[in-house]
């Protein structure tokens, strides 16, 4: 008997319908992109012959398939962040529609919130570019840059980042003259000072694309972001559906805070870099006249039938069949015994975090050196040394006033670039502990452990070796859920009749397993064989599971058999497969796989 | 069971009981204090979390009793706030005549009364008893034996909480599968010493019973009074498995399992409304609030509330808002029947461990010797190959489906897998990150030094020992702590005074003080290396730089030319862009035609990938002799992982080129080789064999084949590659 369990029993206190979490949804730090500036983006696309050849993939043309980076850009955004603003404009068109009337330059989509209509009909552009917009002569590049900065002028630099997307096969734009290319300096470095960002994605062309020659001369490099993917001019940077992924979400801090180490302090800022998504409330309207309605909620003392007002509303927990008053006030000061911060407290082994320690998302912690000086070469040298001595830290989180204080777990990571140079950042995971109270005993949970022989269990490993998913990636799946949802969201939005399901990623690939049910079979056939031959000994022999000793004679007979039986392939398969391994396992004896030996008893 | 408990507390009241607490480490308090400290969290804990829970109090060693031994206070009830005041009062009583109670005595009464009270009813049923083991007893061995007989009949779990008693006594040394450890505590037992007779009586009778009692009685010598505090503390709730199911492997096959809680944010509970109109009573049917919720036209001055059936849900599509009924609303729902199907494999290093988003569940298997071995063999087969299993889980009819990671966990006997949610597409954000100002050798030494003498694990005590720091296993809540020390005072003294934090919460919550006052100097050496400067915060906004002006520092580090197209940058974005050019940043293009020793992997991968030219045979031959090489050149296996590493990766690259016949025969050549060497049992323990024909069609070896040339090996290797087995195991393994 364990301590443990003492406390394992009873039921998980009622839930008080009409009460109200103490806690709130979420007691820390704020979790939601929105809130701080939203973002601007205009695809800008060079239209040139080439963009209409098949990619390198044979899988679509490359510009089907910056439609479809373009519509699922959009989508994203309509889930993530409706009021984001979106435009596309092409250049070098035979068609002129713009603002601004410069020539050559088609401006498709003004900027504007994300909508059904787009996402359904942009991928029909191409099929219906040459009615619509074919191509045609050189546009002025300096004048693309001048519509896109005229297009964001309506916008308030305050309240918005702004991107351009520029798509382009050709590392030299065409110039009339040196001065128009002078012209379309000057215009990019008006977008600078606009604290607009051109991001480049370079496409396919028989020529190799340099940078150097032309763009690197106008794109923008925020200095937050430098690193190698960011200066990288191999062909990697032709990965368009990739490189407009990573892009998807401007990069933004839930907050800048200091980490305590004694009296030295530690300048940081805090990412989410998983957040999960979430189907958005609705918001109540009349059916009839499709107004949105207020809501108000009304509180009435039932004795006397009168409307309280707040300050007539008090708050009480009920135990031991009484009411105990436990104001509003009392809850600030139950929870406020521990000052906002975080406190590095010291170091564990990082074997010392197991895998059940989770209850929640983690947050990511970069350093802020603008904050104080000195705090990136403190978290570079702090990462190095945790990951060569094997070591997590400690800290303390009081995330504002009011929430729970929390012990975390700081997990290093060191930059790391993988083949398609994609980067994984330097920084800190910070991964919420559980208190005693959040883990549940399970010393009550009947587990019995199994034995099992060598041969299963390389069986197994077969198995598990087989089915491995190569490069897996969790962000090839998508959540079928809030994909429905939105899909239907669309379909309403668009007035269609027939919604079409969208596919659920998330299913088991049975036909693809289909080629390996040979080795699933000869995983449970070496299962239900231990299984039964146990059973056939536990009657037959009295003394239980011997470890084939004293058997040494039967073994060699079996053993010859056994010989001429593995030759025997073909035809017969099941049959033969099951001989055969009934033989193996005569042959080896009943060798169990030894357990570790327990080291002692309780905790 | 049913999640029903009755549990009796046997409380020593003798004198010996108001003595101070001798391991009460510098805090003045008697052994009656810690011990109705210690009840009084328990039956707190009862009260807050366990509606079915009775307990029982019975005193003894009091003159008071009628029979001069056991006095029954309060029956097995629910306890109720009276029962905890009760309990509180009882320190504040004379010192009685006799010096502690027949512990004996009182045990076999406390079993018949738990007996009789139960009968047929199924209840867990405990006992706690709290004594200092100074008492008399009368019982004679041959009395003992009897009582442990009825113990073991009424299945009593019993917790032996021993003051200044039994501190000799090691629960983990007391197994007698470890005959060396057992006949050292044996020895212990025998020679300890003790205050009293009576003392030295108990405690050989005490270890009998304990012997006996293995799997009902455990004894706490209450050395460490936190850990005791911590046992009261944590609440834990019965198990109950959220999901009973198949885990399908396949359409065909699949293994039955239980899926119960594991790691799960416990929340404080809910507070309700009152209102404060009227007198306050602490009658629950009194000073009630109702919520009348009414939804409104915002431009009806009147807001006149708007009937049910009117009222839809619009939900916003970019800048559209989209009304959605009821019956819409049932259709966007996306609904499963409840499944829980393999997706596949995947190595551990693939999912990081920020990916880890959700509370954690434990998948076990039902009880069917099958099922259990099919599970126990996944689990140890993935723990060998250091993978996780991807799933997908529906928990309950006609929800949606969740993309879900199985841990494989190995516990001394027992086998299970950890779930976690994965994220999902929507849910991942790429960031980019600039890379870090780069340290000096200097300040990475002033961190090491640093991490080591904050070692939470290795902090020296007074007395030269180490001990661990933060044991999060025994940290409870403390907002929890308080927020029940709160409301237990406000029910007991009916006041409005808010009692200061117990300064034992605020102990444990800043385990800090002792690290930095050990860690002075390594700290005052971070200072002297890192130049700390804290600036006053700025507005945030993004300092950018033209490409070109990076890129021409990365390849001319020393000139800048003078270009007018070069914009002028501000001192501080100036320093950071020269920061950048030291660190040359950017990639290599080139192809690959040698694989070297450094990134062996990295430029196989890129050689049989690379589309300008084939290199598929040239990779394929140099990966074996780097191999080869590995092997050849470690010491002590110092290569070896590297090598299998590459081994691994050239068994995937010659599936998917068609090369079958080359691995295999590359394999069959290694086991020739080095069939005698550690190496050769790594290869077996992680599962590497030949390509089978069903992984590769143009392989003439069959899986059953593939599976032989894994089980055909000698004794002693099979026992080495067992051991690689249990250190791998124990990377996983609880360390308690």
């Amino acid at each position: 008997m364990d301590f443990e369990e003492e406390h394992v029993g009873g039921d998980d206190i009622e839930e008080i319908q009409d009460g109200e979490d103490i806690f709130g949804e979420d007691a820390d730090i704020s979790v939601h992109d929105s809130g701080s500036k939203k973002d601007a983006v205009i695809f800008l696309v060079d239209c040139k012959k080439s963009l209409f050849d098949m990619d390198l993939d044979g899988q679509g043309t490359v510009f089907s398939k910056i439609l479809s980076a373009f519509s699922s850009f959009m989508k994203a955004k309509i889930i993530s962040s409706p009021d984001d603003r979106i435009g596309m404009i092409f250049y070098n068109t035979k068609s002129t529609n713009n603002q601004l009337k410069f020539n050559n330059i088609t401006e498709i989509y003004k900027l504007d919130g994300p909508s059904a209509d787009i996402i359904k009909n942009c991928l029909k552009i191409e099929q219906n570019f040459e009615k619509d917009y074919q191509l045609g002569n050189n546009a002025h590049f300096h004048e693309c840059l001048w519509l896109c900065n005229h297009e964001f002028k309506e916008l308030d630099k305050n309240k918005f980042n702004m991107r351009i997307f520029l798509f382009t096969p050709d590392d030299l734009p065409y110039f009339k003259d040196q001065n128009s290319r002078a012209s379309a300096l000057k215009y990019a470095k008006q977008l600078k000072d606009a604290d607009v960002q051109i991001e480049l994605f370079p496409l396919p062309s028989q020529n190799e694309f340099k940078i150097a020659r032309f763009y690197g001369e106008i794109i923008t490099v925020d200095l937050d972001e430098v690193n190698n993917a960011v200066l990288d001019t191999s062909t990697k940077i032709m990965d368009l559906h990739q490189r407009i992924k990573q892009k998807e979400f401007k990069k933004r801090a839930l907050n800048r805070l200091i980490m305590d180490i004694d009296d030295i302090k530690i300048g940081l800022k805090i990412y989410c870099l998983v957040n999960k998504a979430k189907k958005p409330y609705g918001k109540p309207l009349d059916r009839r006249y499709n107004q949105q309605l207020k809501k108000k909620a009304q509180f009435i003392d039932e004795e006397t039938g009168q409307a309280l007002f707040p300050q007539q509303i008090s708050t009480h927990l009920i135990l031991g069949n009484e009411k105990i008053a436990i104001p509003k006030e009392y809850m600030a000061k139950i929870k406020g015994f521990e000052k906002p911060g975080m406190t590095l407290i010291g170091f564990k082994s990082s074997s010392a975090l197991k895998d059940y320690h989770n209850y929640r998302a983690s947050y990511f912690l970069y350093p802020d050196d603008e904050h104080v000086n000195g705090s990136s070469q403190f978290f570079d040298a702090l990462i190095q040394q945790m990951i060569l001595k094997e070591k997590i830290g400690i800290v303390r989180l009081v995330p504002k006033q009011g929430s729970q204080v929390r012990f975390c777990a700081l997990l290093p990571q060191a930059e790391q670039y993988d083949e398609n140079h994609f980067q994984t950042p330097p920084g800190l995971h910070l991964i919420f502990l559980p208190y005693a109270d959040d883990i549940r005993g399970l010393s009550s949970v009947k587990q019995e452990g199994a034995e099992i022989t060598r041969q299963t269990l390389n069986a197994a490993k077969i198995l598990v070796n087989a089915l491995t998913i190569q490069d897996f990636d969790c962000s090839n799946f998508e959540d079928p859920s809030i994909q429905k949802f939105y899909t239907y969201l669309q379909g309403l939005a668009l007035q269609e009749q027939n919604i079409e399901e969208p596919e659920d990623l998330l299913q088991p690939d049975f036909k693809g397993m289909e080629k390996y049910r040979d080795i699933v079979n000869l995983f449970m056939s070496n299962v239900t064989l231990e299984c039964s031959n146990m059973a056939s000994r536990s009657k037959g022999q009295a003394g239980g599971r011997g470890r084939g000793r004293g058997r040494g004679k039967a073994k060699q007979e079996e053993s010859d058999n056994s010989d001429d039986c593995s030759k025997v392939k073909g035809k017969n398969k099941g049959s033969s497969q099951k001989q055969k391994i009934e033989e193996e396992d005569s042959l080896e004896g009943e060798e169990i796989y030894q357990p570790i030996k327990k080291r002692g008893r309780g905790r | 069971m049913s999640g029903k408990e009755a549990s009796l507390i046997l409380l020593d009241v003798g004198a010996s009981m108001y003595g101070e607490y001798q391991m009460g480490g510098g805090k003045k308090l008697s052994r009656l204090e810690l011990a109705v400290d210690c009840l009084g969290l328990m039956i707190q804990q009862k009260i807050f979390n366990y509606k079915n829970h009775e307990v029982g109090l019975i005193l003894f060693g009091t003159e008071e009793a009628p029979d001069g031994k056991t006095l029954y206070i309060q029956d097995l009830s629910i306890p109720d706030l009276d029962f905890f005041r009760n309990v509180s009062e009882l320190p504040n009583h004379d010192v009685g005549l006799q010096v502690g109670g027949d512990i004996f005595d009182a045990l076999d009464k406390a079993v018949h009364v738990l007996d009789d009270h139960t009968k047929t009813k199924r209840m867990e049923k405990k006992i706690y008893i709290l004594t200092a083991g100074c008492g008399q007893t009368d019982y004679s061995e041959k009395q003992i034996t009897k009582l442990i007989k009825m113990i073991e009949k009424v299945d009593v779990k019993i917790n032996f909480i021993a003051l200044d008693f039994m501190n000799d006594y090691n629960g983990d040394m007391d197994d007698p599968d470890k005959p060396e450890e057992y006949e050292a505590l044996n020895n212990r037992m025998l020679t300890a010493s003790y205050q009293c007779q009576e003392q030295s009586i108990n405690s050989r009778y005490v270890f009998l019973m304990v012997q006996e009692l293995r799997n009902n009685m455990r004894i706490f010598p209450a050395n460490v009074a936190f850990e005791l505090y911590s046992q009261f503390h944590t609440r834990s709730l019965q198990a109950r498995a959220s999901f009973r199911g198949d885990f399908q492997i396949n359409d065909e096959i699949s293994i039955q399992v239980l899926i119960y809680k594991r790691c799960f944010e416990e929340r404080l509970p809910t507070l309700k409304k009152h209102s404060t109109l009227g007198q306050f009573q602490i009658d629950i049917n009194k000073n009630h609030v109702r919520n009348d919720l009414i939804y409104y036209n915002p431009e009806d001055p009147n807001m006149t509330p708007i009937e049910k059936e009117n009222i839809i849900r619009g939900y916003q599509y970019g800048r559209n808002l989209v009304p959605v009924d009821q019956i819409m609303e049932d259709k966007m729902k996306y609904q499963c029947p409840r499944q829980f199907q393999l997706l596949g494999f995947v190595d551990r290093t693939q999912i990081p461990r920020y990916y880890y988003t959700s509370t954690v569940d434990m998948v076990i298997s039902v009880e069917n010797q099958k099922q259990q071995k099919a599970l126990a063999a996944l689990v140890i087969a993935l723990i060998a190959t250091r993978k996780v299993a991807i799933a997908r889980f529906v928990g309950r009819e006609r929800t949606a489906p969740k993309l879900i990671m199985l841990l494989p966990h190995k516990s001394k006997n027992s086998q299970c897998f950890w779930m976690i949610s994965l994220p999902t597409t929507e849910d991942i954000r790429h960031f980019q990150f600039a890379a870090l100002k780069r340290s000096t050798p200097n300040q990475q030494m002033a961190v090491a030094a640093m991490i080591d003498s904050m070692d939470l694990q290795k902090m020296p005590t007074e007395d030269g020992q180490f001990e661990e720091l933060l044991k999060m296993k025994y940290v409870a809540n403390p907002t929890r702590q308080y927020f029940q020390q709160v409301i237990m005072h406000k029910a007991i003294t009916r006041t409005d005074i808010l009692p200061p934090i117990s300064p034992l919460i605020l102990e444990y919550l800043h385990p800090e003080i002792k690290v930095y006052d050990y860690a002075k100097e390594a700290l005052s050496k971070i200072k002297a290396a890192f130049k700390f400067k804290i600036n006053e915060l700025k507005k945030q906004t993004d300092k950018k730089v033209f490409w070109k002006q990076l890129f021409d520092q990365q390849s001319t580090t020393q000139q800048i030319q003078p270009d007018d197209e070069v914009v002028e940058i501000n001192q501080e974005e100036e320093e950071m862009v020269s920061m950048f050019a030291k660190q040359k940043l950017g990639f290599n293009d080139e192809i690959i035609k040698e694989i070297g020793t450094v990134d062996p992997i990295s430029d196989f991968k890129k050689m049989i990938t690379e589309k300008r030219i084939d290199l598929v045979d040239t990779a394929l031959q140099q990966i074996q002799k780097i191999i080869i090489q590995f092997v050849d050149q470690s010491l002590k296996g110092s290569f070896y992982p590297k090598a299998l590493e590459c081994l691994k990766e050239m068994r995937r690259a010659c599936i998917s080129e068609d090369e079958t016949n080359v691995f295999n025969k590359y394999l069959h050549a290694l086991k020739d080789k080095y069939s005698q060497l550690v190496f050769w049992a790594q290869i077996v323990q992680q599962g590497i064999t030949l390509i089978s024909n069903v992984e590769n069609q143009k392989s003439n070896v069959t899986a059953e084949e593939a599976q032989e040339f894994l089980n055909k090996e000698d004794i002693s290797h099979k026992q080495l590659v067992d051991q690689l087995q249990h250190e791998e195991e124990d990377l996983l393994a609880e360390i308690d």
